[in-house]
């Protein structure tokens, strides 16, 4: 038996025969006849064109099968039908296993979130996977600054990319994969790595086509060497974009609550300058839980100096000054217990953890005091924020 | 299929007309479906012949039938279109003879209106809702006063030339530059824009008197018509006598009518129209002649003309010489012409007189020789000699004839040829015709009311020739057997030529330029051959000009 | 090199035409803009300006960009200049200039014709905002209402389309009919919109459903000419467009879809068999099968004059000149310049409804109606799936083409919905059988209540089966309180 493949399908209930995917689609996969429209998977190459365009949204089926189902057959429907049962596991996870490297990565990044991640209610419609390693943007390095002290140990980079006449939507909160150049010793090639976009959808700038990311030269790691070592004019190859949950919630009501460790910065300095540009004077609050050994080592310093406070409420936490005591996150969280019980007491507040894989237990323990000497159940409250899309946890 | 110029309200299939006291709403509602011919629909309020025909039919009868009627009020009957003119799929497909004939008619019915207004204190209100296209604005250029909507899209346009490649045939032109005294450049951009203007501008630019929006509308048009009736003097508590039908017989060679005769004698292509004087005597009081309605004598007489002329026009197309007689009594012609000036301030003995003006000048414009034969027994008098002096020449009988009983011919002169019934050009015919001599007009004067021999009519100038009985015969065959061997087109065009001497008016520039230039442009390629822009409108395709100016 | 993919926000109007390059019209749509921000204010949506509509908005013209959604107050919507990408060597593809390269500019002889093109499309699209601007106080449900004001937005939008080609290729007339397209009103006695249809009331949801699905579709079908045009800003402006018209033809659909979905449903559960129990029906609060039928044959025959006259000059001359060619133009096979072709043509000969060869380029409106009554056919069919599928024993046809027509051959002949001609004494006694009668207006009006509850929908008419977006059930699509 042939493995199963993903096929593209048309709901034919909801689809009106407007033809707006037949005339999107550049490789002609999709077609008429007097009766359905249909997607003819020797064609297809899953490149999503036609997928914003739908007004109705009968053109997002996707099913799992061993054969595909042919035009013919398509023509024929009343309506979809239903997953075939394909021996294995449940379809849905099939389908899942089936998507590429990223998903895995995405998952395994999403875990701490202790359940499956929901997007929150407010998001906008996020644009995902509209080029892969195949298929890769080309972007331009426009711009790779040092951000963390030069004295200072770490290396951390703001690097901006810009994507010319290619369009590349993203929203905050999402992720893009670089391609490294070349192949490993095995002769496969280089594995792609994740970064969180730094910037808000539509740049840097407003409209500028551009995104920014935040990296930290790791001693031996390929891709953060690769990429911190290019120069302005240098190109790179840009897959993506990722990620369909840990989005910024659009709610102008909403608080948004962003505990973050190094680079895990990166989405929360997009989720603020989005809403400095977009609603400046939203009723939501902003709250940053920000931690790093000293203020030299921290991302963005200076730029978050600037911030006000109306827009921003800033916690900077460090654990390497000198004589001081060692301050975490969850140290300041806990100082800061009775804000942050009001603030998980509100449907309107969502939390996002984004750093290391070490942060997570000390995040969540301070989360359970907080609850607990503010009469609430963090072990209830979390499962809930997260299926209705307000508790978010991407770390690596 | 005989084209027939009579009808009557009841009959109508495209026009209302709505009585409201001092007021008549005139409404244009064209039956698409009821066109003259075949091969085309009336859309839009579009027009053939029979659609003016009613209007002509509404005209005559307005005047006639409603003397307490001081305002007609022109109006479509249709939503967003006023009138698109002249149907274009009946001008393509019809014969150029019909084109010219149909024009020259429109042009006179349009003139009818101007006539009632300035004559017969008759005034017209042109309401315009919709769009007013082509013939659809001249209709609206012959009356007094243009309202037009303001709703955005009503609009006034003469769209001819850069849509169809011919001029506009009833007067447009003239009319935007004559009556309404149009800037000439305004008049450029205007005549040759498809879509005409709109709006204020239309009033700024003189094209229409009143821009309002259509909840004001009404008002205006109230106001308007208000103004208009306070300065007309036509009668209050009137009543109108009523048209009858025309007691009329048709035969293949011919038409008999009470008063009217009409032989054709094919062989020769000649028409000879006969004409009865008056059976009976004047009658002694407006009372009379109101009780005696449309039998009173030269009424019914005009009447029955009109309709023989009309009927040549449109239907006896071979005929090259109209020949006209009378028989009767000179003196009982003066008496009733006498009557009729007395009584020239009464509502009815006045339209009577205009009626006679305007069936004049439809003979001065009928494109057929026109020869009088005033002969032994015949009573060309007053009103009727009128038409001797319209005709192109004149024969008269001189002394008695041998075996003929009947008197000999005399020719009598009346106030009704002393400026009762100017012509187009805005003189009598005898001045036209003495227009170097004007001591001949007063010499004639002198005689009014004389029973004048044919060797004084002579000497006078009055007739062409006088020839006895002997050369009679020989001398009147030769003439129409010359006449009838000419060419049609060059007769025609001298004859148009040598009648209208004189000043011009704005009546001999519309008919005069509809002679030339339209004809001309009507027989051009540009315009009628197949690849022209009247023979490829409708079908999409662009016409295919010669480019050169001639 | 100029950017005519993504668009630019660089100016005060986001286009993808290079406006910040263009002083000239830049100027002239700067000028005009007020007046649309004034024109929305009062004409726009009532009651709704201030609230968040959960809308899509362009942010490119391919189909990555195009379909952004967010919360947006509809008085701050983007609304631009955006026209498809330019096609390489795209030639005139019809009539007398076939196989010539598409114009970049409007060719002078053409000038005329092609701007009452524009007028008469772009009147169109501020009409419908007018008519609709008292729907969002009854809206079924916020998902409706969402729905409603993304139509016009986009209305909105095509307006902008059609001005910016007035004012960019049609010079001080172009500029002062920009300015008449804000100042004529739908219905207004004194400045009426152009075309018949765009004049009456649009005063219920099912009367909107019915005019999107319908009305909406002629304007798809004039826009699919127009996106054949020669003349190339046409084309592109008209093929963006109509990625934004397939939203109307969406919501029209469906709407009436679930419509029908909800009546059948309410007759089964009340075990109700026949569908012509039109009181029984009615007191479930649901639409019966009887009345929507006579919504279709209005909306349907009301759509069908718009297409004017089956044997018409003006199509004749648009499609000759390349300015205006027949649905899917360029997949048609033949000579593309019709001068020798006939197309049959529906007429009322003595009395009778028959079909007669007229020469095809002037019977171009005949052969448009046709391609939208088929492809309403389709839609229709798809309701009477829905009805089948629920048991209900009942099938929605669409009229005859002379039944209720007031242009073109059939205007003034009385017909019933099959077609029969028929005495005006008898149409005037059964006219209520075959059209919606006061009191069917009364009725649908009682139910028109508004439902404001996120997930929550009026009782006559079903849920979607999915969210806009991919959104679930009970998103709060409009942000009423703000």
């Amino acid at each position: 038996m042939t493995a199963p493949i993903k096929q593209h399908l048309i709901d034919p209930e909801i689809c009106i025969r407007c033809y707006t995917c037949e005339e999107m689609c550049p490789v002609d996969a999709i077609t008429h006849d007097d009766m359905n429209v249909v997607v003819d998977v020797a064609k297809c190459e899953y490149c999503m064109a036609c997928i914003a365009p739908c007004p109705t949204g009968s053109i997002d089926n996707w099913r799992m099968v061993a054969t595909p189902y042919s035009l013919d057959e398509q023509f024929s429907w009343d309506e979809l039908p239903a997953q075939e049962d394909l021996g294995e596991a449940d379809s849905g996870d099939l389908m899942e296993a089936m998507e590429d490297e990223i998903s895995t990565l995405l998952a395994e990044a999403h875990a701490g979130t202790g359940g499956k991640p929901v997007a929150p209610a407010s998001a906008a419609k996020p644009s995902i996977n509209l080029f892969s390693r195949a298929h890769p943007a080309t972007a331009t390095m426009q711009g790779n600054f040092r951000l963390t002290d030069a004295q200072a140990e770490s290396d951390v980079r703001h690097i901006i990319l810009n994507f010319g006449d290619t369009v590349f939507p993203v929203l905050e909160g999402q992720s893009i994969g670089i391609v490294p150049p070349g192949t490993g010793e095995n002769g496969k090639p280089h594995a792609i790595r994740l970064y969180s976009v730094a910037s808000p959808r539509g740049g840097e700038k407003p409209n500028a086509n551009n995104i920014a990311l935040t990296v930290k030269r790791e001693p031996d790691g390929l891709c953060s060497n690769y990429l911190c070592d290019r120069q302005k004019g240098d190109t790179v190859d840009v897959t993506g974009p990722f990620g369909g949950t840990f989005l910024m919630p659009n709610d102008a009501n909403a608080n948004i609550v962003m505990i973050c460790t190094g680079t895990g910065s990166a989405p929360f300095r997009a989720f603020t300058e989005r809403r400095r540009r977009a609603m400046p004077g939203a009723p939501g609050e902003l709250v940053l839980f920000f931690g790093a050994r000293r203020p030299e080592e921290l991302p963005y310093f200076g730029p978050l100096r600037k911030v006000p406070a109306s827009l921003l409420t800033q916690q900077l936490v460090y654990s390497r000054l000198p004589d001081r005591r060692k301050e975490y996150v969850q140290d300041r969280m806990r100082n800061c217990a009775g804000d942050m019980a009001r603030l998980l007491e509100d449907d309107n507040t969502h939390v996002f953890i984004c750093g290391l894989k070490g942060m997570e237990t000390g995040v969540d323990d301070a989360f359970a005091d907080i609850c607990e000497e503010a009469g609430l159940n963090w072990a209830e409250l979390k499962p809930t924020m997260r299926s209705s899309g307000r508790y978010h946890v991407e770390t690596y | 299929m005989r084209i027939d110029f009579q009808t009557d309200p009841a009959r109508y299939r495209h026009w209302r007309i709505e009585t409201d006291g001092n007021l008549a709403n005139l409404i244009m509602d064209v039956d698409e479906k009821g066109g003259l011919f075949e091969g085309y629909d009336l859309k839009l309020n579009s027009y053939d012949l029979g659609v003016d025909i009613e209007l002509y039919d509404a005209i005559q009868r307005l005047r006639f039938e409603h003397p307490g009627v001081k305002v007609v009020v022109l109006r479509s009957g249709k939503e967003r279109v006023f009138c698109a003119g002249a149907n274009i799929r009946m001008l393509a497909g019809a014969a150029h003879a019909h084109k010219v004939n149909f024009c020259k008619f429109t042009n006179e019915t349009r003139n009818a209106m101007e006539d009632a207004s300035a004559n017969s204190g008759q005034k017209y209100l042109c309401a315009v809702t919709g769009s007013c296209a082509g013939g659809g604005y001249e209709l609206a250029l012959a009356t007094d006063h243009i309202i037009l909507t303001d709703d955005g899209s009503s609009s006034v346009s003469l769209p001819e030339v850069p849509l169809l490649a011919v001029l506009p045939g009833t007067g447009g032109l003239t009319r935007v530059t004559d009556k309404r005294k149009v800037r000439r450049d305004r008049a450029d951009v205007f005549c040759s824009t498809e879509e005409g203007v709109r709006g204020g501008k239309a009033v700024e630019w003189r094209l229409v008197d009143d821009v309002v929006t259509n909840s004001r509308f009404e008002e205006m048009v109230a106001q308007r018509t208000g103004e208009l009736a306070a300065a007309s003097d036509r009668p209050a508590g009137e009543n109108g006598i009523t048209l009858g039908p025309l007691a009329r017989d048709f035969t293949d060679n011919g038409v008999t009518y009470s008063a009217v005769e009409v032989e054709i004698d094919r062989q020769s292509r000649t028409a000879t129209i006969t004409l009865a004087g008056p059976q009976e005597a004047a009658p002694g009081s407006v009372a009379e002649m109101i009780a005696k309605g449309d039998q009173f004598w030269p009424l019914r007489v005009a009447r029955e003309l009109d309709d023989a002329i009309l009927n040549i026009r449109l239907n006896e197309l071979e005929v090259a010489v109209i020949q006209f007689k009378t028989a009767g009594d000179g003196a009982a012609v003066i008496a009733h012409d006498e009557f009729l000036e007395a009584n020239a301030g009464h509502w009815l003995a006045r339209e009577i007189l205009l009626n006679w003006t305007r069936v004049l000048k439809r003979v001065d414009l009928t494109s057929r020789s026109l020869v009088a034969l005033i002969e032994p027994g015949s009573c060309f008098a007053g009103t009727l000699a009128e038409i001797a002096f319209a005709c192109d020449r004149s024969y008269m009988a001189l002394g008695a004839f041998e075996g003929d009983n009947r008197p000999e011919a005399t020719l009598v002169l009346s106030a009704a040829n002393f400026g009762r019934h100017p012509m187009s050009n805005g003189l009598s015919r005898l001045q036209t015709r003495f227009l170097g001599e004007p001591e001949s007009v007063m010499a004639a004067n002198t005689h009014i009311g004389e029973p004048l021999m044919a060797d004084t009519a002579e000497a006078l100038g009055l007739v062409t020739a006088a020839y006895d009985d002997i050369d009679w015969e020989d001398e009147v065959r030769i003439f129409l057997e010359e006449r009838a061997s000419f060419s049609p087109d060059a007769m025609t065009g001298m004859e148009a030529n040598l009648r209208f001497a004189g000043p011009e008016t704005m009546e001999t520039k519309v008919f005069g330029r509809l002679t030339a230039w339209q004809n001309w442009i009507f027989q051009r390629p540009n315009a009628v051959g197949p690849d022209g822009a009247l023979g490829r409108y409708g079908t999409g395709r662009k016409a295919d000009f010669n480019m050169d100016r001639v | 090199m100029l950017d005519t993919m993504n668009v630019n926000y660089d100016t005060s109007i986001p286009n993808n035409v290079g406006l910040s390059e263009d002083r000239r019209i830049l100027k002239a749509l700067e000028r005009w803009h007020p007046g649309y921000l004034d024109w929305w204010q009062d004409m726009g949506p009532e009651g709704f300006q201030e609230s968040l509509v959960y809308l899509r908005t362009a942010v490119a013209v391919d189909p990555k960009g195009w379909a952004k959604f967010d919360y947006v107050r509809m008085p701050e919507y983007r609304w631009g200049i955006l026209l498809a990408p330019q096609e390489e060597g795209r030639v005139v593809p019809f009539g007398e200039h076939y196989g010539e390269p598409a114009w970049q500019e409007v060719p002078g002889e053409y000038r005329a014709m092609l701007r009452r093109l524009l007028v008469i499309q772009g009147d169109t699209e501020p009409a419908s905002v007018e008519q609709q601007r008292h729907l969002g106080t009854t809206a079924p449900s916020l998902y409706d209402m969402r729905n409603l004001f993304q139509v016009n937005v986009e209305e909105g939008r095509h307006l902008w389309a059609m001005v910016y080609l007035l004012q960019k290729y049609f010079g001080s007339d172009g500029r002062e009919e920009a300015n008449g397209l804000l100042q004529r009103r739908s219905g207004d006695a004194d400045k009426p919109r152009m075309l018949g249809a765009f004049n009456e009331a649009t005063p219920d949801w099912l009367s909107f459903f019915m005019f999107t699905f319908f009305t909406d579709r002629d304007g798809k079908m004039q826009l699919e000419a127009l996106a054949q045009s020669g003349f190339d800003p046409l084309s592109r402006t008209c093929r963006f467009m109509l990625t934004e018209e397939a939203h109307h033809m969406f919501v029209g659909e469906t709407g009436v879809g679930r419509t029908i979905q909800r009546t059948c449903e309410a007759m089964n559960d009340a075990d109700i068999t026949d569908p012509t129990d039109v009181e029984k029906v009615r007191a479930l609060g649901v639409i019966d099968m009887p009345t929507l039928q006579k919504k279709v044959n209005l909306h349907y025959t009301l759509s069908l004059d718009l297409f004017g006259s089956e044997v018409s000059t003006n199509a004749a001359n648009a499609f000759n000149s390349g300015l205006k060619g027949r649905f899917h133009e360029t997949r048609i096979d033949d000579d593309h310049r019709l001068l020798d072709a006939t197309y049959p043509v529906l007429k009322l000969v003595d009395g009778k409804v028959e079909t007669v060869d007229e020469p095809a380029l002037s019977a171009l409106n005949m052969r448009l109606r046709d391609d939208y009554a088929n492809d309403a056919g389709k839609g229709v069919e798809r309701w009477n799936k829905i009805i089948a599928k629920t048991g209900v024993d009942f099938r929605i046809e669409l009229p005859h083409p002379a039944f209720h027509r007031h242009i073109g051959e059939f205007a003034g002949a009385n017909a019933t919905p099959d077609g029969e001609i028929i005495s005006e004494a008898e149409w005037l006694e059964r006219r209520d059988e075959w059209l919606p009668s006061d009191g069917d207006a009364d009725f649908i009006d009682s139910l028109m209540k508004p439902v404001w509850e996120p997930g929550q929908f009026a009782g006559w008419i079903a849920p979607p089966k999915v969210g806009i977006d991919n959104h679930p059930g009970d998103f709060e699509y409009v942000k009423i309180e703000v």
